[in-house]
């Protein structure tokens, strides 16, 4: 009778630790990245993600795993069927949609070193001198969303005539400018650093220049807690730990700056 | 009177006889000899500057270090040190400077016999894999898995078309090769295709084949010298020797300094320079040459102004010099007969015969001078200064051929060369100016060719003042001495042979960069061992010891853990064995090679659209090229499709290269075990001997030209292996050597004077009266370098034999000049102190023009040597008159 109870007791002992262990998985801090129109796939940056999510979880000790997302449609479906804990959003994307899904800066990315953006509307040479006179579309690769618009003209000239179209093919779009196929497009910082430094791209203008704009910012999903303070140490330390050079290359910025008072 | 006195003017006698009664048959007897000896020697005499041959190979540590050069070649290499900044571009760079320098030495086979400065993976031979750690070696392995598939796919019908596909899914991401998407892939990938579509294009437009590799597979993962801390990259290279040249490796020099120069305006940001142990030789040689000649060239127009003046016109200097030219051909007649050929050290016995040889000949004429002044004919004249300048000079003569002979049997073979052949030059000059030079001043002077005024310099009256009150003279000489003493116990002995090369060379300043960015050394030394076990064992106790750097072996070449390692391989290398290497290329089509172009093209594209983002603008530039390059290719073959058929030597070439490059891969999957057998040739020629043995190299801890340094270094060797050789040791022992044997000769100089003065006069205070500018001069030379600084080296030590000859020779000469006074006459109213003053002036002169010197040695040789013959002369001068006064007056206070 007794070991009867015993093994019982044991058994319900197993049992309590089970559900305890099933009911408290690590939580983990998977993240996403979002630029809209940025080149290449899904899967093409894959490895880089994982390199991110190794290297976070080796510094939090919590499992990390990482999406990255250059359209827009697959991001916001992503975003509406999962609940991932930060990411990295393009400005336009967060400018759209910073409400929506609960986004809030804890950091931001440093592009070649630049802590902040400017955006450029380039037409060819024996083009028009202002933006307003331009007469077809200004591609770019950040604009893709509602909010583009907005960002590049100032919410003062939102309504003129311009028309914008969001490209995943920036460079393409220079060529076409430059042989005079295309009317204008639209640079950020680190892609007009490339055309100003080339004697190919000397036929063409800059007509209109945004003012100085946040970089990508690191956000946070939902309220901020003590994790995303652990994260934006990780981060801000990035810059200085060896161990991070290689992946810092990968993911195109020299390093990871506080948050932009802009944003907040 | 003593029996060698009698000999000695017995022989004088017989001389001075043979002189008047055949003067024209002397100097032509002697003319022709010398050109006889001029001939020959210009046509027979050789040089070896082999430095080894300066030490006798039965000494012990050259004998070790002339069989291990025998066993393992020649490894002295020069290096050329390419400055890379410490950065991946400049490393980038530096590799680039390198290749394109081996590009230009690569034809020069006659001269330059390797060039080492980067080695690929093919290099290392089929084991390459095993040096791989396991882990790398699964990352391998799973790498080799990716690629099997193509390769499958490639071999079933390989050509043009197809790479340009499978080479755009591997771009666009459509395959995957694994590792082929590393960043550092990037550059090399695309240098590659680069190539592939030049060539591609050069074909289509001029209808040329491939030129050599396409692909360059071969120099895949190559990996260049860099040092330890990727500061510097070295270039090793093996120039060819020819030891009858006076730099050695001169030709090879040249060429590696041209080629040098021009990659240098190829590559304007890139600091480079050229060093190493033959290198700073040939430069030592190539310095003191052209400091030599500018010496020679100040101090024979000084020497010749002093003449003419003092002598009085130009006939009596040229006589001086027609007879030292004699006197100097007949040496090099000897050196012929004798020796055969004039080694590093022996070539400068011509500087010491003008040095001294000169001076017998000023005391003949000085005293032949006085004789015509006085009236005599010179008939009279030339026998009076025969037979009474005639003996001292002798005296002085034989001192000096002592001071030369002290060296003769030494091990120190150089310096018994220079003994032998220089002590025979001043026994030649001896007999010149005792033959051919009186010989001439009789017939001019029977000629009355001389001028009819007299030299105004015969005489130095003044200088009876000065050592009118000799005991003050000689007591301020005291007191100005022991004043001076703390600086004599400074005076010391400078041992590093970096220290006596010229200043901003760049062969020294890439020596000291070598020496304080890396861990490379231009010097390593060596141990051998029969087997590899006793290799292991030996660095393994090498690693204890911490004076000991760098340790290379043949066991650096053969990889630890083989077998789990080929057990890891070769389960891969099992996949390979189906693929058909020989596979043939399929026809080109040009319809298929236009869409494989039109796809390439849209990968790269999209590569390029990444780029732009990134703003990565170099990378960007080459794939902008290598699409305009694509686009090209496209335009022409749309022009005229036919033109493909120009492709056919590019296709067959890339076929054959992955052909090989698989085929390469499947052999080095399989390979089992790698031994020494298995390594390439010359890696197994620097380490294998021909007997079998192996050698293991051993590079110092810091600056090996430290002396202190060395001497520990090759300390700490000797206790683990006595046999120990290589330069480091050879340089050790050389320089003691060296030490020892200058101090040794100098004592048996000293000695065998004293004796010769001895059995001269048979009175100890003669000896010590004529030893008196000596030691006085030397004492003072030893003060006066504490004072300024100047250490003795291996370089100017040789001038205290030089010195010991002419300080005596003063002496001689004014003690027999003193002795032979008669009453009432005085020493400074007769002509040898001026020939004595003279004979040192010109010494002073003629090593003074190397105090201009760039190379310190040098400098420092003409520094000690001007210093020396400076006390040396004060010595005679003033010391010895003042203590003849106080004899005399001595005597004279008690009537002797």
């Amino acid at each position: 009778m007794l070991k009867k109870i015993f093994t019982l007791t044991l058994l319900a002992l197993c049992f309590v630790v089970s559900v305890a262990f099933a009911a408290a998985p690590a939580e983990s801090l998977d993240f996403v990245i979002i630029e809209p129109g940025q080149p290449g796939t899904s899967d093409d940056a894959q490895p880089v993600m994982d390199s991110l999510a190794e290297y976070i979880s080796a510094k939090i000790g919590k499992p990390v795993s990482g999406k990255y997302f250059n359209e827009l449609e697959p991001a916001l479906k992503y975003l509406d069927d999962n609940k991932p804990v930060w990411g990295i959003s393009g400005l336009t994307f967060f400018k759209s949609y910073a409400d929506k899904y609960a986004m809030h800066p804890v950091a931001s990315t440093l592009p070649q070193g630049l802590d902040k953006d400017i955006w450029r509307v380039l037409v060819s040479a024996d083009g028009p001198d202002s933006v307003n006179d331009i007469k077809g579309t200004v591609f770019g690769s950040m604009l893709y969303t509602p909010e583009a618009r907005k960002i590049l003209l100032g919410k003062k000239h939102v309504d003129g005539p311009l028309v914008i179209e969001g490209t995943s093919r920036p460079l393409r779009m220079v060529r076409k400018v430059n042989r005079g196929k295309a009317a204008s497009v639209c640079l950020n910082a680190v892609q007009y650093s490339v055309i100003s430094s080339g004697e190919q791209f000397s036929t063409m203008k800059v007509v209109y220049e945004s003012g100085k704009l946040p970089n990508s910012p690191v956000v946070w999903f939902g309220k901020i807690n003590e994790d995303a303070f652990k994260l934006q140490g990780v981060l801000l330390d990035m810059k200085d730990d060896p161990a991070a050079a290689n992946l810092l290359k990968l993911l195109l910025t020299l390093g990871f700056g506080p948050a932009d008072q802009e944003l907040q | 009177m003593d029996i060698f006195k009698k000999i000695q003017n017995f022989l004088i006698l017989v001389l001075w006889r043979m002189v008047r009664s055949y003067p024209g048959t002397i100097v032509i007897c002697g003319l022709v000899l010398a050109i006889i000896c001029t001939v020959s020697s210009a046509m027979f005499l050789t040089l070896d500057n082999d430095q080894d041959n300066l030490i006798s190979h039965e000494l012990p540590f050259q004998k070790r270090n002339i069989a291990q050069i025998k066993n393992f070649g020649d490894q002295e290499y020069m290096f050329v040190v390419i400055e890379t900044g410490g950065t991946e571009s400049g490393k980038e760079q530096a590799a680039l400077f390198a290749s394109s320098l081996a590009g230009k030495l690569e034809g020069k086979k006659d001269v330059i016999h390797e060039v080492h400065y980067a080695m690929s993976a093919k290099d290392m031979g089929p084991g390459v894999l095993m040096f791989a750690s396991e882990d790398e070696l699964r990352e391998f392995v799973k790498l080799s898995q990716n690629i099997t598939p193509l390769g499958r796919e490639w071999f079933t019908g390989p050509g043009l078309a197809k790479f340009l596909d499978m080479t755009a899914d591997l771009l666009g991401g459509k395959s995957d090769m694994g590792g082929s998407s590393a960043s550092e892939m990037f550059i090399p990938m695309m240098s590659a295709l680069d190539s592939l579509v030049g060539s591609m294009e050069s074909s289509l437009e001029k209808g040329s084949g491939a030129g050599g590799q396409i692909l360059g597979l071969d120099e895949a993962g190559k990996q260049y010298f860099y040092t330890k801390n990727g500061s510097l990259l070295i270039m090793r290279i093996l120039p060819k020797k020819d030891y009858a040249e006076m730099g050695v490796i001169g030709q090879a020099l040249d060429v590696v300094r041209d080629a040098l120069n021009q990659t240098r305006e190829e590559f304007p940001e890139i600091s480079a320079g050229l060093t190493g142990r033959p290198v700073l030789s040939a430069d030592e040689m190539s310095t003191t040459d052209k400091d030599m000649t500018i010496a020679a060239t100040i101090s024979i127009l000084l020497v010749g102004l002093m003449f003419m003046i003092i002598l009085h016109g130009w006939l009596r200097p040229a006589l001086v010099m027609f007879s030292l030219f004699c006197a100097m051909a007949w040496t090099f007649g000897f050196a012929l007969v004798s020796l055969g050929s004039l080694n590093l050290l022996s070539i400068v016995f011509a500087l010491v015969l003008v040095g001294i040889g000169v001076d017998f000949g000023i005391h003949i004429v000085l005293r032949y001078v006085e004789g015509t002044a006085a009236g005599l004919s010179p008939e009279k004249a030339v026998e009076e200064s025969l037979l009474h300048t005639g003996p001292g000079v002798l005296l002085g003569g034989i001192t000096s051929v002592c001071a030369f002979y002290a060296v003769l049997g030494q091990e120190f073979v150089g310096l018994a060369e220079l003994g032998l052949i220089g002590g025979t030059g001043i026994i030649f000059c001896l007999i010149s100016m005792l033959t051919i030079l009186p010989s001439l001043l009789l017939l001019a002077g029977r000629r009355d060719l001389f001028p009819s005024s007299h030299p105004r310099m015969a005489t130095m009256p003044f200088m009876e003042k000065v050592i009118s009150r000799p005991m003050m003279v000689l007591a301020g000489m005291v007191v100005l001495s022991a004043l001076a003493y703390p600086a004599f116990q400074k005076a010391g002995f400078n041992y590093n042979l970096l220290d006596l090369q010229a200043k901003g060379l760049e062969s020294v300043e890439y020596e000291h960069k070598l020496i304080k960015e890396s861990d490379e050394s231009t010097w390593f030394a060596v141990m051998t061992k029969p087997d590899l076990n006793a290799v292991k064992a030996l660095i393994e106790e090498l690693k204890k010891v911490p004076s000991v750097g760098r340790v290379d072996s043949i066991l650096n070449y053969l990889p630890k853990d083989q077998k789990e390692k080929s057990l890891i391989l070769n389960s891969e290398a099992r996949s390979l064995k189906d693929l058909n290497f020989e596979a043939k290329p399929v026809p080109i089509v040009p319809e298929q090679v236009l869409n494989s172009l039109a796809k390439l093209a849209e990968s790269l594209e999209s590569i390029e659209e990444k780029l732009f983002s990134a703003g990565a603008k170099e990378e960007m530039k080459l794939i902008s090229a290598l699409l305009d390059k694509t686009f090209a290719c496209s335009e022409l073959i749309e022009k005229n499709p036919s033109s493909v058929q120009n492709m056919v030597g590019v296709q067959n070439q890339l076929v054959s290269e992955l052909s090989d490059s698989f085929a390469w891969l499947k052999e080095i999957l399989e390979v089992q075990t790698v031994s020494p057998e298995d390594l390439p040739d010359h890696l197994c020629s620097l380490y294998i001997g021909r007997d079998g043995s192996f050698m293991i190299k051993v590079a110092p801890v810091g600056n090996i030209w430290d002396f202190d340094l060395l001497k520990s270094f090759v300390a700490d060797l000797r206790k683990i292996d006595p046999e120990v050789t290589g330069v480091p040791v050879v340089v050790l022992e050389s320089s003691l050597l060296m030490r020892d044997t200058f101090t040794e000769s100098a004592v048996i100089t000293l000695v065998l004077v004293s004796i010769v003065l001895f059995f001269t006069s048979f009175s100890i205070s003669y000896v010590l009266l004529t030893l008196v500018p000596l030691i006085v001069g030397i004492f003072w030379l030893l003060e006066v370098m504490g004072m300024v600084g100047l250490s003795f080296n291996l370089a100017n030590f040789f001038a205290i034999p030089v010195l010991i000859a002419i300080g005596v020779d003063g002496g001689v000469h004014f003690l027999a000049r003193w002795k032979e006074l008669s009453e009432g006459e005085k020493l400074y109213d007769t002509s040898t102190p001026v020939a004595v003053g003279l004979s040192f002036c010109t010494t002073m002169i003629g090593f003074g023009g190397l105090l201009l010197a760039h190379h310190r040695g040098l400098a420092s040789l003409g520094g000690i040597m001007v210093v020396g013959s400076a006390t040396c002369m004060v010595g005679c001068m003033v010391v010895l008159p003042a203590v003849f006064r106080v004899i005399e007056n001595f005597k004279k206070g008690r009537n002797i």
